[in-house]
């Protein structure tokens, strides 16, 4: 059943979509403190933010996720997440060998480190990212994982699990919390419907159910999909009584051929919500949910 | 979730709750058809009624549901389908008495897939729809050109519905109706839940239409899910008298408005009677009059 409350994320930016896609994209600081801005007018208490170099391209540098971090909190007090998995281009690319790229770890780890960082994205496995003709591998082993499990910790943010398939949620995921890693309430964000990741699944109401049956005990989860998916993904999550994230990292679209605007997927998404008989949680009801 | 058109099918009245519960619920031919008419302006394209007689008694009577469904049809192009359902008032009737409704010339009858016990007024009421009668009350919507829609309220209906098909006693495509959260007044039905409803929607037969309903607070979870699900979905005063938690819904219209409000968010559109009946492969009024005729 729909939870009372619904935590609303949005993803102004990402990692990989361009201005050329949409020129609502927002990819400098000052653009994605402002949509950020107008997204927790319309409901969300949540920011999953991705920082990007002045020529658009992307990075995990503590000083342009501060600088970001610092014009969001200057605005409102959204619950701030910051990506350690940057992004496709810009300094988190490196060639392994003709053909072949990869996204390079240690970039990855610096995502963590911005100021008001409160939450960071942790992808506790091993991606093979194939479009336009590239090959991109995000390698994270095992010791990997754990290490940057521990550098979290560490550093005092709360990991935002993601998981593209039902191995990430049963293996690393699993035992990093087993170990104690993080504090309940565990955060898991499902992805679907990432076609260019290798492994990763699509979106159908039976396989989030499935993921949703084998989650760790006390996790709440997130439900984001890519492209035509998330309108119907995220609708599902609420029905199965999780949290829900929209925005133009995930997809450009507001309907079939029409541009959309962050605002504008995160008013929908409040809506249907509030037609579900629950309302979206403010960041402060999101901090306490997540025990932040 | 490709491009379609989702049916809404309203269902006004109750064999249950009356106008103790909710003074809205509509009970003469006239309250019936006036709100089936707000309700198809609100998006819905099937309309399955129930009747009640002058006292507010609910009744079989087949008179009752001629008036009913003519005043209906004076007023919109709905799809136009009755219960079978005996009539629960201080008399329960019995299944046999159900079948009267089938001279009323609706379009669409429910036919429920297996004994049900329902409490009724605090007294158990055992509806004998035994396999026999099923199989016979097939054959007579058959004969009289009317399009079975099958209640499913557990997995025992869903094969019943199976065997059924593989007897031929149905025509494709096959019209499904998931009922759920009814336990509480019908043993053998089962609550709502998401894996419950996609277990129905796996053992679905090619060139099957489904619907589904949920009970009470049910009622908004179970259509979304369905929709979600690539099927269509059934709200109204039958099923579910509130519109928010103590909150009484003020009409069947206001439960239809909200339903295809979330449907156009969804990026979908409602499917017109028109286009409801041919999703249903059932004849327009006007050729289905002409084949009553020849």
């Amino acid at each position: 059943m729909i939870t009372p409350k619904v935590i609303v994320t949005v993803a102004p930016t990402g990692g990989m979509a361009s201005k050329k896609q949409n020129p609502h994209l927002p990819t400098q600081p000052q653009e994605i403190a402002e949509s950020t801005y107008r997204c927790c007018n319309e409901g969300a208490s949540v920011v999953a933010v991705h920082a990007r170099r002045p020529d658009e391209e992307a990075t995990c540098e503590p000083a342009v996720y501060s600088r970001i971090n610092n014009l969001i909190r200057e605005r409102c007090d959204i619950v701030i997440n910051n990506s350690t998995g940057g992004g496709v281009n810009g300094d988190m690319v490196s060639t392994l060998r003709p053909g072949l790229e990869e996204i390079v770890f240690a970039e990855r780890l610096k995502g963590c480190r911005g100021e008001h960082c409160e939450m960071v994205t942790f992808d506790c496995h091993t991606i093979m990212a194939q479009f336009h003709g590239r090959h991109l591998v995000m390698v994270t082993e095992s010791e990997r994982c754990t290490q940057m499990a521990q550098l979290f910790k560490d550093v005092g943010v709360k990991p935002e699990w993601e998981v593209f398939s039902l191995a990430h949620i049963v293996q690393d995921t699993a035992r990093l919390i087993e170990e104690g890693f993080d504090r309940p309430p565990y955060y898991i964000n499902i992805v679907l419907g990432a076609a260019g990741f290798q492994g990763a699944y699509p979106y159908s109401p039976k396989i989030l159910q499935m993921m949703v049956d084998h989650l760790p005990k006390d996790s709440i989860f997130c439900v984001s999909a890519i492209g035509p998916a998330q309108l119907p993904a995220t609708t599902n999550a609420l029905l199965l009584g999780g949290h829900i994230r929209v925005g133009l990292e995930d997809n450009n679209y507001y309907s079939h051929g029409r541009l959309a605007t962050n605002e504008e997927l995160v008013a929908r998404a409040v809506r249907i919500v509030r037609e579900l008989g629950a309302e979206p949680a403010t960041p402060a009801e999101a901090r306490e949910m997540l025990n932040l | 979730m490709a491009d379609r058109k989702v049916i809404i099918t309203v269902a006004p009245s109750s064999n249950f709750q009356g106008k103790e519960a909710n003074p809205a619920i509509p009970y003469t031919p006239e309250e019936i058809a006036e709100q089936v008419y707000g309700a198809w302006n609100a998006g819905a394209s099937l309309a399955h009624m129930h009747a009640r007689d002058r006292d507010g008694h609910q009744t079989n009577d087949v008179n009752v549901f001629r008036e009913i469904n003519s005043a209906v049809r004076a007023r919109c192009d709905i799809i136009i389908q009755n219960s079978i359902a005996p009539a629960l008032g201080p008399n329960p009737g019995t299944a046999e008495d159900g079948l009267q409704v089938l001279d009323a010339d609706p379009e669409m009858c429910s036919i429920d897939m297996g004994i049900s016990v329902v409490v009724n007024r605090g007294k158990t009421v055992i509806i004998e729809w035994t396999r026999e009668f099923l199989r016979r009350a097939a054959k007579m919507m058959a004969e009289r050109g009317i399009k079975p829609e099958m209640e499913i309220f557990n997995d025992s209906n869903m094969d019943e519905a199976l065997m059924m098909i593989a007897e031929g006693l149905f025509t494709p495509p096959y019209s499904f109706s998931f009922v759920t959260n009814m336990h509480k007044v019908n043993q053998g039905s089962v609550a709502f839940s998401p894996k419950r409803l996609m277990g129905y929607v796996d053992l679905l037969p090619p060139r099957s239409l489904f619907s589904t309903l949920g009970v009470g607070p049910a009622q908004l979870p179970a259509t979304v899910q369905s929709i979600l699900l690539g099927g269509n979905a059934r709200v109204g005063f039958e099923d579910n008298i509130h519109f928010s938690r103590g909150v009484l819904a003020q009409s069947n219209a206001q439960l239809v408005e909200r339903l295809v409000r979330i449907v156009r968010d969804l990026g979908l559109e409602v499917a017109s009677p028109d286009e409801a009946r041919r999703m249903l492969g059932m004849p327009a009024p006007k050729e289905r009059s002409a084949q009553k005729a020849a």
